[in-house]
């Protein structure tokens, strides 16, 4: 299917959701806005655009007109998608394994696993970062950073 | 005589120890992320953002500040030596610098680069000092109903500059406006989007959206591919231009300063618009055009003082209007208001510190990007060879503990993730995300702006083009819509896009 129809179809419900939302919280009248008055304008405005794109979609001379499958040919979409699950991975645990066990794994995963770097990059190069993070955060601007059950 | 009162007071402020090491940290973090391809000066400034949080305000600001201008130095290296721009604003460049380093000569492209950036810098902070005063007097005259004009027109003119679709950027603006809705309401305290979720009470915050789009869905977007890399000179001979290169290249300099200057002032203007409008110029107006592409001096020097001019005259909007001009300034605007500060007319009476101080570290700022930029040239070279594979892991783990730090809170973390994927997902459909962030930030003071000037006008919207200053910020901003929808206009816009698609 064509990119730009997906896109703007998408972009219509998202207006379509955000003036539900914006009723719910009710528009007061011109005189006295309520909390849904710009909302309600904005996403009138996202469905009004996300239409014109829809409609250009048809046009001939549509400079974007490519295929969503078009989007990923050519380029390593799976890496992309590891990158995503790890990170997400890493902020479910992070305040319960704590800073320097979670942000280790992290880079040593991505570094080693996903990237094939030797042992010895993957390994020194996290160790300093995730020290010199560490004193900067905790020691220079006194902020906290989580220790995990693990204690550390 | 004031403002020499004034420039007094902000070198005093600029010269503490303290403010000295964070403009000259902000100078190397900008030339580093302007160096390296990937990561823009909006993704490291929201990056660092939490960095600033246990320092003064104008320690915070004055290293924000190097950030953006160091990146405009940094870029040009990237461009000059490798031929992929380091920066957006540094396309331009690539043209012309790459080819005069292909013909040995990136000892003059990177030197000029630096001298023309430095003496546009110079101007840039110079025209900030002398009308940003004046310019925060008549702000003071500005009621909401002229806020909300501006504001609109600011927009506008950034999605008519966006490079790829001006309806995908429009539309990227309502989104940023809903987005900015989030939290409580502020005249009401009644709870907007926030799904009960009481994370996103106080809204969603700029650093995990902006570090989202613009950083994590670089990141994404680059893991798929494959980087080239290779440095094509790694050693500067003959560092400095000769008398030639000196006079082929004055005039440009301050050409392209000033026009850069005028255009960093708009709302919606700035950096990349700067130098590509230096460049076009001088290749109109220049008795060989044909030499432009194929190491021309003056292409190298007048977009590289445009935007640098462009960047220093960005912070005027923000600093005398409280209106951010591009999203880099609404990144800033974002950290003013973490430290309790709101930019406007009256910033400069309220805190004369943080604003001369701002503005005078800039020029101190700019004598050290020089040093930086040149001398230590060697150092920059070494550090385009650094693998992607090292540093990609690197720039995200800082903005995960970057993004965490500043709650401490995990659902910071999930937004700016979340952010991160549908930044990826807005880049490959070719939706910009610079009008989201810029709308976003102005949501808030827009949507005071409008209601009180419905509830001062009892309901009438007539108010927006019955007072002068108002009717005119919305005129200009229904001409520039008007005219994007013009053959000729729409035409020229797509050759544009296709040129900066070619350079990127």
């Amino acid at each position: 299917m064509n990119a730009e129809r997906i896109g703007s179809l998408v972009w219509m419900l998202f207006g379509v959701a955000t003036i539900y939302g914006s009723l719910d919280l009710g528009l007061g009248e011109l005189g006295q806005p309520g909390s849904g008055f710009l909302a309600c304008v904005a996403g009138c405005f996202v469905i009004l655009m996300a239409v014109i794109i829809f409609m250009q979609s048809y046009r001939g001379d549509q400079a974007a007109k490519v295929r969503v499958a078009e989007l990923w040919v050519g380029v390593k979409w799976q890496r992309t998608i590891a990158i995503t699950v790890l990170i997400a991975l890493f902020i479910s645990v992070f305040e319960l394994l704590g800073f320097f066990l979670c942000s280790f794994a992290l880079l040593v995963v991505i570094m080693k696993w996903l990237e094939g770097l030797s042992w010895k990059v993957s390994i020194f190069v996290p160790a300093i970062t995730i020290l010199g993070t560490f004193l900067l955060f905790k020691t220079v601007l006194k902020i906290s950073l989580p220790v995990g059950v693990l204690g550390f | 005589m004031q403002l020499i009162d004034n420039v007094l007071t902000g070198f005093t402020v600029a010269f503490q120890w303290h403010n000295l090491l964070f403009c000259f940290v902000g100078c190397f973090i900008g030339t580093l992320i302007g160096v390296l391809p990937g990561l823009g000066p909006v993704g490291a400034m929201s990056i660092l953002l939490p960095v600033t949080f246990g320092i003064s305000p104008v320690t915070a600001i004055i290293m924000l500040a190097g950030i953006y201008y160091g990146a405009q130095y940094g870029g040009s290296t990237t461009s000059i030596l490798v031929g992929i721009p380091g920066e957006a604003a540094s396309v331009v460049t690539t043209l012309d610098g790459h080819q005069m380093a292909l013909q040995g000569r990136a000892g003059p492209a990177l030197s000029i680069s630096a001298f023309g950036s430095f003496i546009a810098g110079t101007i840039g902070v110079l025209g900030l000092m002398l009308l940003a005063p004046p310019l925060a007097k008549v702000a003071l005259s500005f009621g909401p109903p002229e806020y909300f004009a501006l504001m609109i027109m600011g927009l506008v003119i950034l999605t008519y500059l966006a490079q790829k679709s001006m309806v995908k950027s429009l539309m990227m603006a309502g989104v940023g406006l809903i987005l900015g809705i989030v939290g409580l309401d502020t005249m009401t305290g009644l709870p907007r989007f926030t799904f009960g979720v009481s994370d996103l009470f106080d809204g969603v915050g700029i650093a995990p959206l902006s570090m989202g789009l613009f950083g994590i869905s670089e990141i994404l977007l680059n893991v798929e591919q494959t980087i080239k890399q290779g440095v094509v000179v790694d050693r500067v001979k003959n560092l400095l231009p000769n008398s030639a290169d000196w006079k082929a290249a004055y005039k440009p300099i301050f050409r392209g300063s000033l026009s850069g200057f005028f255009l960093g002032i708009l709302p919606g203007g700035g950096a990349i618009l700067a130098s590509f409008i230096a460049y076009g110029t001088e290749k109109k107006i220049s008795r060989t055009p044909e030499r432009f592409g194929h190491g021309a001096i003056e292409g190298v020097a007048a977009p590289e003082a445009a935007n640098n001019a462009a960047a220093q005259a960005a912070f005027i909007p923000l600093l005398t209007l409280g209106v951010p001009a591009n999203a880099v300034m609404g990144i800033l605007l974002g950290a003013l208001m973490i430290h309790g500060i709101t930019p406007g007319p009256m910033m400069i009476e309220k805190n004369p510190e943080l604003f001369w101080g701002t503005v005078t570290s800039m020029y101190l700022g700019n004598i050290m990007l020089l040093v930086l930029n040149l001398p230590l040239i060697g150092l920059w070279v070494k550090l385009l060879k650094v693998q992607y594979a090292v540093l990609f892991p690197l720039i995200l783990f800082i903005a995960l503990i970057g993004a965490y730090v500043i709650n401490s809170s995990e659902m910071d973390l999930y937004i700016m993730l979340g952010f991160g994927v549908v930044g990826y997902l807005m880049r490959k459909f070719e939706y910009e995300p610079a009008p989201l962030v810029l709308a976003f930030v102005l949501s808030p003071i827009l949507e005071d702006a409008m209601r009180q000037s419905l509830i001062i006008s009892g309901g009438s919207l007539s108010i927006f083009v019955t007072r002068p200053i108002s009717a005119t910020f919305l005129f200009l901003a229904v001409l520039l819509l008007a005219s994007a929808l013009l053959p000729s206009i729409r035409a020229k816009r797509s050759t544009l896009v296709a040129a900066a698609d070619e350079n990127a």
